[in-house]
Formats: C-alpha cells, sequence, structure tokens
C-alpha cells in the first residue's frame, strides 16, 4: 500500500507549470508589493506598511503535462490503464511545481527634501516556499513494466531530480528617480534555511543487455545523492514537539543556515507615454552548514549471474563463496551512505520585464481639456518573465491591459502564455479606501469552472497601509 | 420574502460552486492502483568441455555445489510476488546424456521443492540445443519463497565412457523471470 502511494505521489510530481509568475502583479504600481518584483519601479506613495500577515499570501500550484482531472476523471475508464497513458505521455522534463509567499512585515517610506523626495527605502521580512520536481519517468517506467520489456534500454538515474524549500528572507531595498525618465532600483537579501531537501545531480544507469556467458548481463551504475539541511534533526525522535517549534521559530528568525542574495531593476520611460523596465530576483546562495544530512548511493557493479563451477576447475571457489562475493558487492553498492558535510543551494533566479504603452487621459466635465495631474487611465504591455530551474530556463509571456476605473480603484487584466498552457486570464484588482489598500489578484480564471483540469493556479492578496503622495 | 430570497441566492451559491466548478472525479481510483513489473535476471551459468569430467584418471560423473540465497527473505518478495519462471538454455555436444537437478531447501535443509533439467547426448557431436522452463506459482510458488538454500546436482548419465580427448562441451544460460503484483 504504501509503494503504491508512492508511486501515485511519483506520477503527480510530475504533474504540474509557473510557481513564481505573478504576471498581475508586476508593474501595478499602487500594490506596493510590486516593488518586491521590480526594485526598480517608479513608486508613486510616500511610504506604506502592510498589515502583519496579510500583506502578502501568494500561493501557487501548477502542473505541466496532465492535469488531475486526466488522470482521476469518473469516466469509467481503467484506473491503471489511464496511469500508463499518463506514464508513457509525459516526459522526463515535465515537473510539478508549488510555491506560497507569506509577508510577515513589509513597509517603505520615501527620502529626499521634502521638494523632492526622489529615494525609497522599503524593507520587510518575508517567508517562502517553493518545491520543483521533475517527473522521474525512467523510474515509473521500471516499476511499471520491469525490466523484461526494457531489455538494453538503459533506465536514466538522472530522471531524480527535485527540490523543496522553506526559507525566511529579511530584505531592504534601495530605489531612486534619477531624473523623470529613469528609476533604478537594488535589494539586498538575507536568506535563512528553515529545510531544504535536493537531489539535483544524480547520474548513471541500470541496463540489462545480452549478456557472453550467460543469458543477461546487468549494469549497475548508480550515482545518487539527497541532501538535506534543517531535516535530520526533526526527524530524530527524541525531539518533542515543544522543542521542534521553538527551533522552526529560531530558524525562521535567521538562527539556521544562511545566505545573501540581491535583486536589481530599472524602470526606463523612452517618451511620456512609452516606458520599460526590467529586473532580476535572488541571484544568491545558500550555505548550508546546520543538521545536515546527505544520502548517496554510489558505486558500479557488473552481474552477469552465478558460475557454480561444476567440475571445479576454476578459482578454486565453491558456487557459495562466489555468490557470497557478489552479494557483498550487491550490498555495497545499494548501501545508503551518509555525510553531514556543507554545501551550497543557488536561490532559483527570476528575470522579469516589459514594454508598456499608457494613453488616454482623464476628460474633465466642465470642460473639453484634459485632467492635468492624474496621468493616464489606461496602459497596455507586454510582459517576459523567465525562472532558472534544474533543468533549465522556464519562460512566459504576458500581454495586459491596465485602467484606473475611477481614483482609487484600479484593475488590471492579463493574458499569459507559457510552454503548456495558451489560455491562461488572469484578473487583478486594487482598491484603496482611507489610505488603505486591499488587492486580490488570480490567474488561470478560465481553469476555475474545472478546478482540477487547472494545470496551474495562482492567488495573491494583501492588504496595505499607504500613505498619499500629496503633490 | 426577504428570507426566502437569501435562501434562493444561498441554494444558487451552492449549486454553482457545487456544479459549476467540477467535474465528477474519484480519487478512490487510486485504490485500483496495481503494478506488475516483470524483472528478468540472469541466474547459473557454466560450461565445461568433455575432459573436465575425467578427473585424476577416472571419470566424475557426478558435481555438486549449493549456495545459500536470501532472495526470498525480503517482506517485499515475500507480498508480491507472484510467479517465478526458470528458463534454462543447454548446448550439448558431448556423446553423453546430463541431468541438473535443483534442490530448494529450508535453513534446516528440509526439501521443499525441486526439478530437473535434462540434456540428451549427442552422438556426432554436434551442438544440440534445447530450453527447459519451469515455472512456480501458487503453493508450489509459496513453497519456494520458504527456501533457503539451492543445491545444484550435475550428474552425467551413463553412456560411452569419457577420457582425456573425448570431443565436445556443455554449457547452461539461464534467467529467473520474475512477476511482481504489488497492489
Amino acid at each position: 500500500m504504501r509503494s503504491q502511494q508512492l508511486f501515485i505521489l511519483m506520477v503527480f510530481l510530475a504533474s504540474f507549470s509557473f510557481g513564481q509568475n505573478k504576471q498581475v502583479l508586476y508593474g501595478f504600481s499602487e500594490v506596493p508589493q510590486s516593488l518586491l518584483l521590480n526594485p526598480g519601479m517608479q513608486i508613486d506613495n510616500k511610504g506604506y506598511f502592510g498589515i502583519s500577515l496579510l500583506s502578502h499570501v501568494h500561493v501557487n500550484g501548477s502542473s505541466s503535462g496532465i492535469s488531475l482531472y486526466d488522470l482521476f476523471a469518473e469516466d469509467g475508464r481503467d484506473f491503471n490503464l489511464k496511469l500508463r497513458n499518463t506514464v508513457n505521455t509525459l516526459r522526463p522534463t515535465d515537473f510539478l511545481t508549488a510555491t506560497q509567499q507569506l509577508e510577515i512585515i513589509s513597509g517603505g517610506f520615501a527620502l529626499g527634501p521634502s521638494y523632492d523626495k526622489n529615494e525609497y527605502l522599503s524593507f520587510g521580512l518575508y517567508q517562502e516556499f517553493d518545491a520543483i520536481s521533475y517527473f522521474p519517468k525512467d523510474y515509473a517506467i521500471l516499476a511499471l513494466e520491469g525490466n523484461q520489456r526494457n531489455i538494453g534500454r538503459p533506465f536514466l538515474l538522472e530522471h531524480l531530480n527535485f527540490s523543496a524549500n522553506v526559507v525566511s528572507v529579511l530584505h531592504i531595498g534601495y530605489n531612486k528617480r534619477v531624473n523623470s525618465k529613469f528609476t533604478y532600483g537594488v535589494r539586498g537579501k538575507i536568506y535563512s534555511n528553515v529545510a531544504d531537501i535536493s537531489s539535483n545531480a544524480n547520474s548513471g544507469r541500470f541496463i540489462t543487455l545480452q549478456g557472453d556467458n550467460n543469458i543477461y548481463k546487468h549494469f549497475f551504475d548508480l550515482n545518487l545523492e539527497v541532501k538535506t539541511s534543517g531535516i535530520d534533526g526533526f526527524l530524530d525522535d527524541n525531539t518533542d514537539s515543544q522543542e521542534a517549534i521553538k527551533d522552526l521559530r529560531r530558524r525562521l528568525l535567521f538562527g539556521g543556515s544562511l545566505g545573501v542574495g540581491i535583486d536589481l531593476g530599472f524602470t526606463y520611460h523612452i517618451t511620456d507615454q512609452w516606458f520599460v523596465d526590467a529586473s532580476i530576483l535572488d541571484v544568491g546562495f545558500i550555505t548550508h552548514s546546520k543538521d545536515i544530512k546527505r544520502y548517496q548511493v554510489k558505486g558500479d557493479l557488473e552481474f552477469e549471474g552465478i558460475d557454480p563451477i561444476f567440475p571445479e576447475n576454476n578459482d578454486n571457489l565453491t558456487a557459495d563463496e562466489y555468490w557470497s562475493q557478489i552479494e557483498e558487492d550487491f550490498e555495497e553498492i545499494f548501501t545508503l551512505d551518509s555525510t553531514t558535510s556543507r554545501y551550497t543551494t543557488s536561490r532559483p533566479v527570476k528575470f522579469n520585464s516589459s514594454l508598456n504603452y499608457a494613453f488616454g487621459k482623464k476628460k474633465l466635465k466642465d470642460c473639453d481639456c484634459s485632467a492635468e495631474d492624474d496621468g493616464y487611465l489606461n496602459r497596455i504591455g507586454a510582459q517576459l518573465y523567465a525562472i532558472k530551474r534544474p533543468k533549465g530556463l522556464q519562460a512566459a509571456l504576458t500581454a495586459y491591459y491596465y485602467r484606473r476605473i475611477f481614483s482609487g480603484f484600479s484593475a488590471k487584466a492579463t493574458y499569459t502564455v507559457d510552454t503548456y498552457s495558451f489560455s491562461n486570464i488572469g484578473l487583478g484588482v486594487s482598491a484603496n479606501i482611507f489610505g488603505l489598500n486591499l488587492y486580490l489578484m488570480a490567474d488561470n480564471l478560465l481553469a476555475y469552472r474545472n478546478i482540477y483540469d487547472a494545470q496551474h493556479v495562482s492567488l495573491q492578496l494583501g492588504l496595505n497601509y499607504i500613505f498619499k503622495n500629496e503633490n | 420574502m426577504m428570507v426566502t430570497r437569501t435562501k434562493y441566492l444561498y441554494l444558487a451559491l451552492v449549486t454553482l460552486l457545487v456544479c459549476g466548478c467540477t467535474k465528477p472525479i474519484d480519487f478512490d481510483q487510486a485504490n485500483d492502483l496495481v503494478l506488475q513489473p516483470v524483472i528478468e535476471s540472469s541466474l547459473i551459468f557454466y560450461s565445461a568441455s568433455a575432459s573436465d569430467f575425467f578427473v585424476g584418471g577416472s571419470e566424475q560423473s557426478t558435481a555438486e555445489d549449493f549456495v545459500e540465497i536470501d532472495l526470498f527473505g525480503g517482506s517485499f518478495i515475500q507480498d508480491n510476488l507472484v510467479r517465478v519462471e526458470f528458463v534454462f538454455e543447454i548446448e550439448n555436444s558431448i556423446n553423453r546424456a546430463y541431468q541438473l537437478r535443483l534442490n530448494f531447501l529450508d535453513e534446516n535443509n528440509q526439501l521443499l521443492e525441486s526439478f530437473n533439467v535434462n540434456t540428451d547426448a549427442s552422438p556426432n557431436n554436434e551442438v544440440i540445443a534445447s530450453t527447459h522452463m519451469e515455472v512456480f506459482e501458487g503453493d508450489a510458488l509459496e513453497r519456494l519463497k520458504q527456501s533457503r538454500i539451492i543445491a545444484f546436482t550435475l550428474v552425467m548419465q551413463p553412456g560411452e565412457a569419457i577420457n582425456q580427448d573425448t570431443p565436445g562441451e556443455i554449457s547452461v544460460k539461464s534467467k529467473g523471470v520474475f512477476s511482481l503484483n504489488i497492489d
């Protein structure tokens, strides 16, 4: 039963797309949290603070390849048949990701002379969970079929590729409007590891070939490693829950393995109505040095069978001695070794960029002229997003329309294309009421008709208090 | 009036949530999952020339050996192995018939299962190829799973006497086909 559940989990792990893309929030400058996506964004408030624990909640699960619905639909088809089809359809580059972010505190304020506050400091603390797993296709085939139907086919161990981690991130950002055209920003981050598990550098293979002396020869060339940091301590039976919680709190507050990172970004106005911006986020790493446990399976072995050496004509070994030797070799190669040496993980680097066109000034009722200071009401643009993942870049392209509907209330609609979906429509609204800024954003709206068929869902919401710019 | 309206609104909302948002889906199907991998593995092999059976100036017609195995020891194999097939491929060009006997014994040396692989003599020293298959299922398989020792006995059957210069060779290759049913 356990192996069965594990197997289903494995297939699932394969099935989910973009965990980290927040295309609706990007460039939505009314929402202060958009500053986290581009530290060089143009800011038009005097300051803000996020209402604790509510200022930014972001959850996201997504899939590539297949959906939950494909597998579990009540369609009368044999489940095992559906599962086999799924396994055969999925590629080893298909993946599942899940991301979640929770802002604990955040705030910011403008700096500079009162007539021209052209600098902005922002800071905060958030917790982030990020996981990705590629589909371990060859492992699934081996579990489904065995090697009988796959003589001569190598089972590649590199198909096992996953990582998951929880970190808390303390950050401080500096933003400067150099002139009316150019703004840049930089954000420094300190990461504190809460828990990390990864297995991204596996290699080797298992293959069965026609043998020379016997029917088959089997080759095992194993090089597998799972690294964990901050997990082993919790697995210890002697740790009671009280202590575990204390320990968890300590790590969230920078008692764990630490790392550093940087975000960079800019905005440039080509004309009054056209502007471009770009950012690169989380260029950083964590050095894991506390509570490390690394598990390895390493070695190679060739097995062709036992020669019981009938007329005992060679080696002077009895069959049993011969077999014992083989058993030892097998044991040696399949024994799980563990070490506690430190290791480094890099953060998933993200890149955002957009080209935007603003238009349509507000018309005043009593004259046929446009209002002076309110700026443009509409904006359209294209955004490019990319994230570096263990098996390469994943990218998404978004077209959007933004509209300030009335003072203090604006909305943005997005259409996003990525490798796996051509029908991702997102919508976000931001409302300011008495200084309170409330925002809600979701994407893949079409999929909500049948949530199980969704390969990607993302939701962000939050609450801030904003000090408005008087001028 | 107001209450009824609220009720309808609520009903509509629930209907929308339940019916509108999902199509029927049944996660219990996962319980139907059955994995049926088939593993093939090389087992024993040997080859010997006729003269190997002529030791110290006389014919040695019997050779015996054994291995202690822990192949069936684990609970995973005990629970999920449903069929075992042994396949032997023999090539003989010696003018003597052979019988390979496999005895499966438990740790107290009690015989649980056994079978023979017979090979015909080759009077004109041409290679005679034959295949022998032995299938274990049901009760026989359960007994096989209890075995901890496999003893091999190769008996050269009576026939034309051999000496140092008798031509011919016998070679045996084998594999096990292990069918699992994991549910």
